[in-house]
């Protein structure tokens, strides 16, 4: 392989360089409007009247559609997770029941000649609201008198799910026969040696892109009729299929485009609101219609994503082998089920055993609904959380048993001659020498030293903390039948169509649509590698559903290298087949003596004899003899990819702090990481989408944190309040990896886009844990934020500084 | 609200071009740049001043044009990422960019391209700490920051070539 494994230099980069990237917002067409949406002001109410009159008749102002001219016009938005107790399954684009349930949610929207004007609108519009007891968190929500944000429930608990080895029955329902053994948990914890439990509360934070969301809805001239969404998502294609179902129209009259889009990691995979209401006015209005979503609307409106709390239970013997865990999750997943419904939760729960060797485990799964934005996929899906509160329980288990914590996690990795390896929730995984790569890192950093420098330094008033973790991933979503039996009711195919043109130029359309990723080029390298060109030669086409072939699940879960790397491998690997069959018929030399390389299909023992890869496919697409009659003319080849399994990626890390007590602020010493993400398409994007990922991790313990009053109201609604980290805020971080190539894809490759998350939450809660411990602080909440330190180490308390009395 | 009446002209030069245009008072300069100059190169993250997407360089200096009104900008000299490349070729801080892998999406890469220019005329040897205490006015959500640290040691050594 010469191009995969490769750093090549992206192909991407010159028109962003120069500012010449054309995002959503960057569209202009002639007669276009601009809206702006009505929004709740309103955590929890019902909605007595909205009075739209002023508004429409200020100059510049051509619709105002609210909640009563809405109502009947949709069919809801599905979430499309759906377990079977789930009591959302689908979601009104505006609210049918004239009740709203989270400051923002959308009511209405206003089309005029400009933005200003849309928002001058907005003021005019009377809403009279009729406030309800608001819920302001899990623990109200599930209190006894607790107001219900939808009656007809019964309850706050959206949908509930559980597994547990003891009734031998996987109710994750994957689809793997369950040929293990099964321990009862309760007896595995009755017959510990010792039992802890610990409850965490870990914040809530959403991915905030730097590019809010946004599209321009317009019926397209060249192709009469075509209702056309640019928009900027992760997903066209799922937007598409849920957009025509929405607004009843028909699904081959719709365009999707994703445009350049500026990141997206979970927040852009589903249909919004705002995108229906953009299209219904370019319906009625014959014009184009631009939205475009501004950074306080995306506090309020975009998804949010990670709140949980958890009570944790872990049984483990006297000398620190866990034996059994027990996980109660309560999702706060805010007024309504997100597209995504219960699946993240699901997932902490499911990936929480992570690849540490026991095998009794139960988890209750809740999703509960309160008065906040709804709550979403963002990088990592609830498997970050898995692996920070495991990590965080195993460093709080060797603690009181008095173990160093990298040596606990050693006792319970198992072995390399142990793998394939199944989990107590029936995750298998394939291969990895989990010793070896936390041995890695622990070796780069001097561990023993480092811990007697500790030691030292203490007896100094110098107190460093030290986290070490190590996380197992499944990503590469995934063998459809899988999917849809795990309860996301889309299929993880992917497909790739591959073209050599007549001059030789290489075209790649695929299903998935980059928003960072570097697709351009990776899939590039991919193509090139088959087909002998340069990857330079090779245009991936992506985003456009009129260009592309379909893709159920989008880019998300971290499957654009496995899946679509997958099926663009497939497909081109067809395409270099089908070339040298004409080739050999055309140079008179047999198949197998023939080689293609630099643009030129050779014989191998006689370069000169053989012709460039453009007159082979000029040759092709002429309708010229071929010497076979039974095959098609052209070099087009399209692969359909279902992969064969999930994928699993694993990596280890140590990092280093230094604690001030006084300051309550940390300074970072060392962040170093192993990771293995099988075959590396291009080393230079995984460790940049490593690196992203850690920011995004480490930034949701120590900074980020959305903050509701007990009214419901959302305190934090600018990036003064949210603290997004900085390059100040950030360590520099020592990347090592190994290839630990999957069994599943025909290149050995995993995927690695959330991996990040995974390594940067639990190895820094685990070394501020460590420096904390030094004052008889043990963390169990999220985020480590200064005034908490400060009140902690002082004050013998976390300080909930948006709490009153 | 809407003053629709009371419209102000602004004459300013953008990338060494001249413009002259006339203004509501209440229009941002970013939004005067990219929707009425349709230099969309400027983007909008935050409109609050925090993010540095919209940072140019003003009279200079670098500064957030989101918080700026276009009728401040009279008489001005900006200068945006439009005007970076000259004739195709990329300035030497753009293609450090480059070689560093210092973008993913791009959304914030213009903003920061400005914000280096700025840091490197005043610290035209820059180390670590002082990069990331310089560039902490622009907020990246894809990189984590490293290769954007790196881009900028390589754009400085580049400038110095240069010299």
């Amino acid at each position: 392989m010469r191009w995969v494994g490769a750093r090549v230099d992206r192909k991407e980069d010159y028109k962003l360089l120069t500012g010449a990237g054309r995002f959503v917002a960057d569209i202009d067409l002639p007669d276009m409007l601009h809206c702006a949406i009505l929004r709740s002001s309103e955590p929890h109410a019902t909605i007595k009247a909205i009075d739209a009159t002023k508004a429409r008749e200020l100059p510049g102002v051509h619709a105002v559609l609210t909640v009563e001219d809405l109502v009947d016009r949709f069919d809801p938005i599905p979430v499309i997770w759906r377990e079977d107790q789930q009591k959302n399954m689908a979601n009104p684009v505006v609210p049918a029941d004239g009740r709203v349930r989270f400051v923002g949610e959308p009511i209405g929207i206003v089309a005029a000649d400009r933005r200003n004007i849309a928002e001058d609108a907005l003021d005019l519009i009377e809403v009279e609201y009729e406030p309800l007891p608001a819920i302001a968190g899990v623990e109200a929500a599930l209190g006894d008198d607790a107001a219900l944000l939808h009656p007809d429930w019964g309850d706050n608990v959206a949908c509930e799910s559980a597994s547990d080895t003891s009734t031998g029955n996987d109710e994750q329902g994957d689809g793997v026969t369950e040929l293990h053994e099964s321990p009862d948990v309760d007896k595995v914890f009755a017959e510990a040696d010792r039992v802890y439990e610990r409850r965490f509360k870990i914040g809530r934070h959403t991915a905030f892109p730097l590019e809010t969301r946004g599209c321009v809805a317009h019926i397209d001239p060249m192709i009469s009729g075509q209702l056309a969404l640019w928009t900027s998502t992760q997903t066209p294609h799922f937007v598409r299929t849920i957009l025509a179902r929405v607004l009843g129209h028909p699904e081959n009259d719709i365009r999707v485009i994703a445009p350049d889009v500026g990141g997206g990691f979970g927040q852009k995979e589903h249909l919004y609101p705002e995108e229906v209401l953009a299209v219904a006015l370019t319906l009625d209005l014959k014009r184009p219609v631009k939205w475009i979503e501004d950074r306080r609307e995306n506090f309020l409106a975009g998804s949010h994503a990670r709140q949980q709390l958890v009570d944790v239970s872990m049984a483990v013997s006297a000398d620190g082998k866990i034996l059994g865990t027990k996980l109660r999750i309560f999702a706060d997943v805010g007024g309504y089920m997100s597209n995504v419904g219960i699946g993240p939760a699901l997932s902490t729960n499911s990936m929480f055993p992570q690849a540490y060797n026991y095998k009794a485990h139960r988890g209750n799964v809740y999703a509960v609904v309160t008065n906040k934005t709804p709550a979403g996929a963002y990088r990592g899906f609830g498997m970050n959380k898995s692996v920070l509160l495991m990590e965080r329980m195993i460093d709080i288990v060797a603690n009181d048993l008095d173990i160093d914590p990298a040596e606990m996690r050693m006792r319970n990795f198992p072995q390399p001659s142990e793998m394939p390896f199944t989990s107590p929730t029936m995750h298998t995984f394939d291969a990895g020498d989990y010793p070896e790569s936390l041995q890695r890192v622990l070796d780069m950093v001097d561990y023993e030293r480092l811990r007697a420098e500790q030691k030292q330094l203490r007896s100094k008033g110098r107190y460093l903390g030290i986290g070490v973790s190590h996380y197992v991933e499944m990503n590469g979503l995934g063998p459809s039948k899988v999917m849809h039996m795990s309860g996301f009711d889309v299929g993880g195919y992917e497909s790739g169509v591959v073209e050599v043109q007549p001059d030789g130029t290489v075209v790649l359309a695929t299903g998935v649509a980059s928003h960072g990723q570097s697709h351009q080029t990776t899939l590039a390298q991919v193509v090139a590698d088959q087909v002998g060109v340069h990857p330079d030669k090779v245009t991936v086409v992506q985003g456009d559903t009129a260009l592309t072939p379909y893709s159920p699940s989008g880019t998300i879960a971290s499957r654009s290298a496995p899946n679509a790397g997958g099926a663009a491998m497939l497909a081109a690997k067809k395409v270099r087949e089908k070339m040298l069959r004409v080739a050999s018929y055309l140079l008179e030399v047999g198949v197998d003596d023939l080689t293609v390389e630099d643009e030129r299909i050779f014989a191998r023992g006689a370069p000169s004899v053989g012709m460039s890869v453009a007159d082979v496919a000029a040759h092709m697409w002429g309708g010229r003899d071929l010497g076979d009659d039974s095959m098609e003319f052209g070099t087009q080849e399209r692969v359909v990819y279902d992969p064969p399994g999930t994928s699993y990626t694993f990596g280890s890390q140590v990092c280093v702090i230094e604690l001030d007590p006084d300051t309550a602020t940390f300074e970072w010493r060392r962040y170093v990481v192993n990771h293995d993400c099988g075959t590396m398409i291009n080393p230079t994007v995984v460790a940049g989408q490593l690196q992203g990922g850690i920011a995004q991790g480490i930034a949701g313990i120590t900074l980020e944190d959305l903050v509701y009053d007990e009214s419901g109201q959302p305190l934090t609604t600018t990036f003064m309040d949210y603290l997004l980290p900085t390059a100040a805020d950030m360590p520099s971080m020592e990347l090592t990896h190994s290839e630990t190539p999957s069994p599943y894809n025909p290149l050995g490759i995993k995927g690695m886009g959330e991996g990040g998350t995974m390594s940067g939450m639990p190895v820094v809660a685990n070394a501020l844990a460590d420096a904390l411990r030094q004052f008889n602080v043990e963390v169990t909440e999220f985020p480590v934020t200064p005034n908490r330190i400060f009140a902690a180490i002082h004050k013998g308390g976390w300080n909930r500084t948006h709490e009153k009395g | 609200m809407s003053n629709e009446g009371s419209l102000s002209t602004v004459t300013l030069t953008v990338n060494g071009h001249r413009y002259a245009s006339e203004v509501e008072p209440r229009t941002l300069l970013s939004d005067f740049l990219r929707d009425d100059l349709r230099l969309t190169g400027t983007h909008l993250g935050c409109e609050h001043g925090v993010c540095g997407a919209c940072t140019i360089i003003w009279n200079g200096a670098a500064a957030r044009s989101c918080v700026a009104l276009a009728v401040q900008a009279d008489g001005a000299e900006i200068r945006t990422v439009e005007g970076m490349a000259e004739d195709g070729q990329l300035h030497p801080i753009q293609q450090a960019f480059h070689e560093a892998h210092g973008l993913q999406c791009g959304f914030c890469t213009p903003g920061f391209l400005m914000t280096v220019s700025d840091l490197l005329e005043r610290y035209p040897d820059p180390t670590e700490d002082e990069i990331r205490a310089e560039i902490s006015s622009n907020i990246c959500r894809c990189t984590g920051y490293q290769t954007i640290v790196e881009a900028v040691r390589l754009a400085a050594a580049k400038l110095k070539e240069e010299v």
